[in-house]
């Protein structure tokens, strides 16, 4: 990057060539008032607010600029001398200032922006004391009766137009950087207003982000505004629970209460977007439903207990089990968004108190992953790329990934790369995304064909020879052998199979041939998939072929998951692995600070630890903050499963499903009410802090873990989060990062990727899914606004914007059965059946019907079945 | 659908020329008002559908056009230009003459659903003020004896 100098108020400062005078300014702490200015939005100069004088050298002169410039427009050049606060520029800014005033009401003292608005700072630093202007203000009015001009414009945003001053920061965001178009402006001058589209109301995925990032009153949030003022609140660093992007937030707390939640810029991150989930999705924290004692069956119900109560029970049996059966009578199986506190606690206690490897995180998952799993685990699953990296690709790939729902700020970078460098997005899915806002393509292929989709691709692009040899690293006989090998995926079949179109294919083949540097994204769709592995391999035959596999800006992703999925894995929350990803050779090091453990043989996993309880060879079942009854793809199996042990232990925040078949229940807290860490999909390790005290008598998993401890005499002496921290602190490999102060504040990244192996072209083989003869596929994910079970749904916020499940239904289906829009469906097949309204969806596949499953009342795992690899049902109108 | 299918077919021509769709907004918009008289809500839907475009981006740029009428019209939509120069030449007592023979108020329709008046700024004719524009053509040099012949003969071709 070239540099240039200039001298700002005096001071000699460097920037980078193409850098505005604002931002040369505001890196170097120079501060320059703005309104309009936003680092995520081009400038446009509306407001006027950031002028400064500024003098460039012509010859060898400095020559003054004739008038006053906008520095956030103003390209920083060589040589320039800039004054930012001299007497011309002051009077300049309250003579705008003036005008800006001119129509604002002033009505701060009822104004809920009111010690947080940059209007009535900047007021406050350069403002007169008194106006020329003596006209009646402009007013749009929206209720006769009423003195407040308030119009609810969106299910969490609320408008007063009076206030606004015009910088379209709004809009500019929802149209530019989220690709939605439900916020504009309308009319024109002083009456411009900002409204959603007639009969609309603006309901995206980031709309919080218009209150956030409005710099006077103008948008404000329907569940914060006037319950509590700005400057009485605590802001708390946290990190967002839902999705694996790992967004950085801050919380505001009043008197142990947490009021709203607001954006904590990681730029490498969420560049202060975050979507609304976790704007929102705070609620559940002090919900009625939260657990506040420990609970324990007696007489077949469950009653409230006493912590040493509760936990001498579960002592007791775990020392009867192991009498009766040996330490691998007791398995555990953990949720994917705990802390990593919390996983290194429950495997120190499980595997050294107890002596089992029986830890798993798998839940989701029906069978046992059929071939290459070791390639695949250990090396595609391992994303190398970071979220900023995104920005600089060509080309994204985007297979079997609800992105926008399942990684919204991942989708925001892939959006950042469309809109910022003409990035081209690929869409494939078996059903429509709401990413098909921006996308270049959108395929939607039959459910389930995916292998034949990729190989497919691959074959058609070594049969046509587009790949570059070089590039690809692929000799004639190699690819000779794999035409041979694939020779039933041929480019008719391949169309046959997959719904498209033999010319879509080519144009799909010749784009990823053609580009520069594609990323390959690939989601919750392939993670549940029965052919998950195939399909992976695939896509790694498709970027070697590409010359995509281990560029700065191309490569594979496989997102999806929770918000600590990751951390989960590496924290050795599998049968087979220890803590940091390490294999059971590599155990001396832990028995040192951990004691004995047992490493002559892997544990079970879920499928296995399911299958030992049916077995009666496992008696003493650990779920922890896991609903395992609702997120096992077979809620009959599961059911049946869980009651067969003969003491099942459930830590989580609510009476879940899977909590009810408990013997004891033990209330956790939160993760606002704890300190701890989280590892997103990048690998990125970060902090959030406790902000409110625990609720109820819940603790977090890490303090029950070491409180159980003390009583198997094997004291752990963890008293806070940092003790735990301190103890693996030396495995992330960072020296000067031994205590959780020091994590810095953009999180840790873990500085070693390990490229990709070349691993040739691997042909994979597909294998015809196992199903129930019945005419529709049913297929899931996230509703809008909703992220995950028993959270989501307990934010009043987010149900909002989507309270009541559905079934969704393609058009010419809901026709020819005359259903309309509301009406009761019913999905049925052997394993079961669930009711919900219906809802229209156009573009989706006659064959497909898609539910949300978030929501409690609609158990998407009734008609799931674990013999099954894929759920078909039958629809019926009640 | 208050479009016609020609309307339809002209507003995607008209799109097509355009390597960006949201181009063809004012285009189709126009199309829209000619067949109309005027653009309200539920019009910028249609139109939105006919380009490919959204709704809000149709709403933003119609409501941003103060030429487009948006309430229904008379048939013939005088518009009396207010600026400096015709307000000089005697725009105002003009308009209160128009709105007298006529009897409405500026805005409303007359009852034979002929005639509204509405003031406007500069129509760029400013040599020959007094002026008003009906429809598409320009009436200039006005005074009260042209005004009458001018609403005389429109009244008569009805």
């Amino acid at each position: 990057m070239d540099k240039i100098k200039l001298k700002i108020d005096g001071r000699e400062i460097q920037t980078e060539k193409g850098k505005t005078v604002l931002e040369a300014a505001l890196e170097n702490g120079i501060d320059i008032p703005v309104f309009c200015y936003h680092p995520c939005l081009k400038s446009i100069g509306a407001c006027r607010i950031c002028l400064v004088e500024i003098a460039s050298p012509r010859g060898d002169q400095i020559v003054p600029w004739p008038k006053l410039a906008v520095s956030c427009a103003t390209a920083a050049t060589e040589g320039m001398e800039v004054q930012t606060h001299s007497e011309k520029v002051v009077k300049a800014r309250q003579g705008v200032l003036e005008f800006i005033l001119a129509n604002h009401p002033l009505d701060c003292p009822t104004c809920d922006k009111g010690g947080e608005c940059p209007l009535q700072d900047t007021t406050f630093k350069y403002g007169l004391d008194f106006s020329r202007f003596e006209e009646r203000k402009r007013r749009f009015i929206t209720d006769e009766n009423s003195t407040f001009d308030d119009l609810q414009i969106g299910p969490e945003v609320i408008r007063n137009q009076n206030r606004c001053i015009h910088c379209y920061r709004c809009t500019r965001l929802v149209q530019e950087r989220f690709f939605e178009q439900d916020l504009g402006h309308y009319q024109r001058g002083a009456f411009t207003e900002i409204l959603p589209p007639p009969g609309g109301e603006i309901r995206n995925l980031y709309s919080g982000n218009v209150v956030e990032y409005c710099p006077v009153g103008a948008l404000t949030n329907r569940d914060w505004r006037y319950k509590v003022r700005v400057w009485k609140t605590e802001e708390i660093p946290t990190i967002c629970r839902y999705c694996s992007d790992g967004c950085n937030l801050h919380v505001s707390v009043f008197r142990n209460k947490i009021y709203r939640i607001q954006a904590n810029t990681n730029w490498s991150i969420d560049e202060g977007l975050p979507c609304d989930i976790g704007r929102y999705g705070y609620q559940f924290a002090h919900h009625d439903d939260r657990l506040t004692r420990p609970m324990i069956r007696k007489d077949d119900e469950l009653v409230e207990c006493s912590w040493n109560e509760a936990l001498t029970v579960i002592k007791n049996k775990i020392d009867q089990t192991v009498k009766s059966l040996g330490s691998s009578g007791v398995a555990c199986l953990v949720g994917e968004s705990l802390s990593n506190e919390d996983y290194y606690t429950i495997g120190r206690f499980f595997r050294s108190v107890i002596g089992t490897n029986s830890i798993d995180h798998r839940i989701y998952r029906k069978k046992k992953l059929s071939f290459g799993e070791d390639v695949v685990k250990r090396e595609l699953c391992w994303n190398k790329l970071d979220i900023a990296d995104l920005e600089k690709a060509d080309q994204f790939f985007i297979l079997g990934s609800d992105l926008h729902a399942e990684n919204p700020i991942t989708a925001l970078r892939v959006l950042k790369a469309k809109r910022f460098s003409d990035a081209r997005i690929m869409l494939l899915n078996p059903r429509p995304t709401h990413l098909n806002r921006a996308a270049d393509e959108e395929h939607i292929y039959s459910a389930y064909s995916e292998v034949f989709l990729l190989q497919g691709l691959v074959r058609l692009i070594v049969e046509k020879k587009m790949y570059d040899p070089d590039k690809a690293n692929i000799k004639d006989d190699e690819a000779k052998a794999f035409l041979k090998e694939t020779a039933d995926f041929d480019f008719k079949t391949v169309s046959e199979k997959t719904g498209i179109a033999p010319v879509d294919l080519e144009t799909i083949a010749r784009s990823l041939c053609e580009a520069e540097n594609t990323i390959f994204i690939s989601g919750e769709n392939v993670r549940i998939h029965y052919q998950r592995d195939p399909i992976l391999i695939s896509l790694y035959n498709l970027a070697k072929l590409t010359g995509n596999l281990n560029g700065d800006a191309s490569g594979i992703l496989m997102l999806g998951g929770e918000s600590n999925s990751k951390g989960c894995y590496l924290f050795g929350m599998r049968p087979d692995r220890l803590p940091y990803d390490k294999p059971f050779e590599q155990a001396e090091e832990l028995k040192s600070s951990w004691g004995e453990i047992a490493t002559d043989k892997p544990g079970y996993d879920t499928i296995d630890i399911l299958q030992k309880i049916n077995d009666e060879k496992i008696e003493c079942g650990f779920l922890l903050g896991l609903d395992a009854a609702d997120h096992y793809p077979d809620s009959e199996y599961i059911n049946n499963t869980l009651s067969k042990l003969d003491f099942m232990v459930v830590a989580d925040l609510f009476l879940t499903d899977t909590a009810r078949l408990a013997d004891v229940v033990l209330p956790i807290s939160s993760h606002f009410e704890s300190d701890g860490t989280f590892v997103n999909w990048e690998g990125v390790l970060q902090k959030f802090s406790k902000s409110i005290k625990n609720i109820g008598e819940s603790m977090p998993l890490w303090e029950i873990f070491s409180k159980l401890s003390t009583m198997f005499d094997a004291d752990f002496n963890f008293k806070t989060a940092d003790d735990i921290f301190r103890h693996f602190a030396p495995m992330l490999g960072q020296e000067s990062v031994s205590r959780m102060a020091a994590i810095p504040k953009d999180g840790l990244r873990s500085e070693k990727k390990i490229d990709y192996p070349d691993l040739g072209l691997m042909a994979v083989k597909y294998r015809k899914p196992s199903h129930e003869d019945l005419p529709l596929t049913a297929l899931s994910g996230n509703g809008d606004h909703h992220f995950s079970r028993n959270f989501s749904t307990r934010c009043e916020s987010l149900n909002n914007f989507l309270a009541d499940p559905y079934i969704a239904i393609n058009d010419k289906l809901a026709e020819d059965m005359t259903i309309s829009e509301g009406d009761l469906i019913k999905l049925e097949n052997s394993s079961g059946k669930i009711v919900a309204k219906a809802l229209i969806w156009q573009n989706l596949p006659e064959d497909v019907v898609f539910v949300p499953d978030n929501f409690i009342e609609v158990k998407v795992s009734m008609i799931r079945s674990k013999d099954n690899d894929i759920d078909k049902v039958k629809m019926v109108k009640m | 659908m208050a479009l016609s299918t020609e309307s339809i077919d002209a507003m995607k021509k008209a799109a097509a020329r355009y390597p960006q769709k949201r181009s063809a907004i004012l285009p189709a918009l126009t199309i829209a008002y000619r067949q109309i008289g005027y653009l309200y809500d539920d019009l910028y839907i249609e139109v939105a559908d006919a380009i490919g475009v959204s709704p809000n981006e149709v709403a933003s740029a119609a409501t941003f056009y103060t030429m487009f009428p948006k309430q229904k019209v008379g048939k013939y939509l005088i518009q009396v230009c207010m600026n400096i120069s015709c307000g000089l030449m005697g725009a105002e007592s003009l308009k209160e003459y128009l709105l007298k023979v006529l009897n409405i108020k500026e805005g409303e329709i007359t009852e034979d659903g002929l005639f509204t008046v509405v003031s406007v700024e500069c129509l760029g004719s400013c040599t020959t003020a007094p002026m008003m524009q009906v429809n598409q053509t320009f009436y200039e040099n006005l005074n009260r004896e042209k005004v009458d012949k001018i609403l005389n003969d429109l009244r008569e071709k009805g």
